[in-house]
């Protein structure tokens, strides 16, 4: 038998759940994209109901990840597959939830005409779901480059988020009646600009678990 | 000039036919613990034991290289090996009491050494008080050392080996043989040691390395792999022999 391998086994078990739980993660923003952009409200529903088995897989890892720093004590290497798997679970958790936020708003639509007030709500969502992709990606391939080039995508996601207000300010300007829409739409650019936040510090952390480097510090 | 206050220069050590310390350069910095790490057999205690000459006392033993205490050639013919090892003193795996009291077994280092009698009450006062062990043998003194535990007799050893004033302590796995209680005693006593005087410590305990030191040096197989700050070591060595160690997949 190989050293540790049953700690081993633990570690890949880990990794099997974190890429399970990001595949969530980046199903729900897919699927409230669609959603919004199609304006299919069962879909909308199904990504609110789906997002129970995201929190309840966060606690799973972090039950997990506790137990493992409890019982193997690990260092070097170990310690910083434990400790990004405890961090990228709240990233990848809120970006369930704002997908669920973002389902949410759209079931509160009525007709497709209000996504034509924010034209650039449908290219920022396209990035955003993109950005998780590729951070998901990066972390299953252990791909740094990955990492940054999609950390780097983030200003894209920013710059829109000031286009999407700025045309929401002209449609109120225009006509007050649509206020309503235009402040749901604002919070969905929001919820868009906070999940290419969170796929960041995704990357941010699958740097870290190669480097020791978080954000250009040396933290492990 | 270096800083260090022992150092090694490609050390080369011989039993026999066996290659034991295959030109080991190593400096370990004054009023810093140096932990030795490195699976049995990799010559980290045959290296500790260097540094005080130890190992002279071996048949067949064979030393290149040097080793440096301050600027002082350990292995210079004209050294005075007792004085060396006054000033570098050592304890060992198992606590070793001499049977015979707390009292005297401090005093035994002190009088080969001439100190006069008027000083040993204050010297074993002092010598327990920085091994953490006045408080619990002060009403007891006259006492046999063997009626203590395991861990007051190792902290007694520790006693005893400050008693002649020494500037390097070097330490074989001092806590190998005590229970977790005692071991933290140990280790919370070192951290104090360290502020007058200068700890090397062999120890098969990586968490015990981790926690204590504030470098360490990995061996394997009579060389010396990788040396660095503690904190770098056990997060991100630079060699994967280390890294494989330190995790446990060593072997």
């Amino acid at each position: 038998m190989r050293p540790r391998s049953r700690f081993d086994d633990e570690l890949e078990d880990l990794n099997i759940k974190l890429i399970e739980m990001g595949a969530l993660a980046q199903e729900a923003i897919s699927d409230s994209v669609k959603a919004l952009l199609t304006n299919r409200p069962e879909l909308a529903k199904s990504v609110i109901a789906n997002d129970r088995n995201i929190d309840e897989l966060e606690k799973v890892i972090e039950q997990k990840c506790l137990k493992l720093l409890m019982l193997q004590q690990p260092v070097a290497r170990d310690l910083r597959v434990i400790s990004t798997a405890l961090k990228m679970i709240t990233d990848l958790e809120r970006i369930g939830d704002q997908a669920a936020d973002i389902a949410d708003l759209t079931l509160r639509f009525n007709d497709q005409e209000q996504l034509s007030f924010a034209k650039n709500i449908s290219p920022m969502a396209d990035i955003a779901k993109s950005m998780v992709k590729s951070c998901i990606e990066a972390y299953i391939k252990n791909d740094l480059d990955l990492a940054t080039n999609t950390i780097k995508r983030d200003d894209e996601v920013d710059d829109l988020f000031d286009v999407v207000k700025e045309e929401l300010i002209q449609t109120v300007t225009k006509d007050k009646d649509k206020a309503d829409q235009a402040i749901d739409l604002m919070m969905i650019a929001k919820y868009l600009e906070r999940i290419g936040d969170h796929a960041v510090n995704v990357c941010e952390w699958v740097i870290f678990y190669s480097t020791g480097l978080h954000k250009k510090t040396q933290i492990l | 000039m270096n800083n260090f206050k022992m150092e090694s220069k490609d050390l080369h050590l011989h039993y026999g036919e066996n290659h034991v310390l295959k030109g080991i350069n190593l400096g370990v910095r004054p009023n810093e613990i140096t932990a030795l790490i490195g699976p049995s057999g990799c010559g980290k205690s045959t290296f500790l034991k260097t540094l005080n000459r130890m190992n002279d006392l071996v048949d067949n033993v064979k030393i290149e290289g040097e080793v440096y205490f301050d600027d002082i050639n350990v292995y210079d013919s004209k050294i005075d090996v007792y004085l060396l090892r006054k000033r570098v003193g050592m304890v060992f795996q198992k606590p070793n009491p001499f049977p015979m009291s707390i009292y005297d077994n401090i005093c035994y280092g002190p009088k080969l050494h001439g100190v006069v009698k008027s000083k040993f009450d204050e010297i074993v006062e002092k010598s327990l008080k920085g091994a953490a062990l006045w408080e619990e043998t002060k009403d007891r003194l006259k006492k046999s050392a063997l009626s203590l535990s395991g861990g007051q007799q190792q902290r007694l050893c520790i006693a005893r080996a400050l008693a002649i004033n020494p500037e390097v302590l070097l330490m074989d796995e001092p806590t190998s043989a005590l229970d977790p209680i005692s071991t933290i005693k140990i280790e919370d006593l070192m951290s104090d040691l360290r502020k007058k005087y200068t700890v090397v410590i062999v120890t098969h305990n990586m968490q015990q390395a981790a926690r204590i030191s504030d470098r360490t040096a990995f061996f394997l197989m009579g060389d010396m792999v990788e040396f660095d700050e503690t904190e770098k070591i056990f997060s991100m060595p630079k060699d994967k022999k280390t890294e494989d160690y330190i995790t446990g997949r060593f072997g």
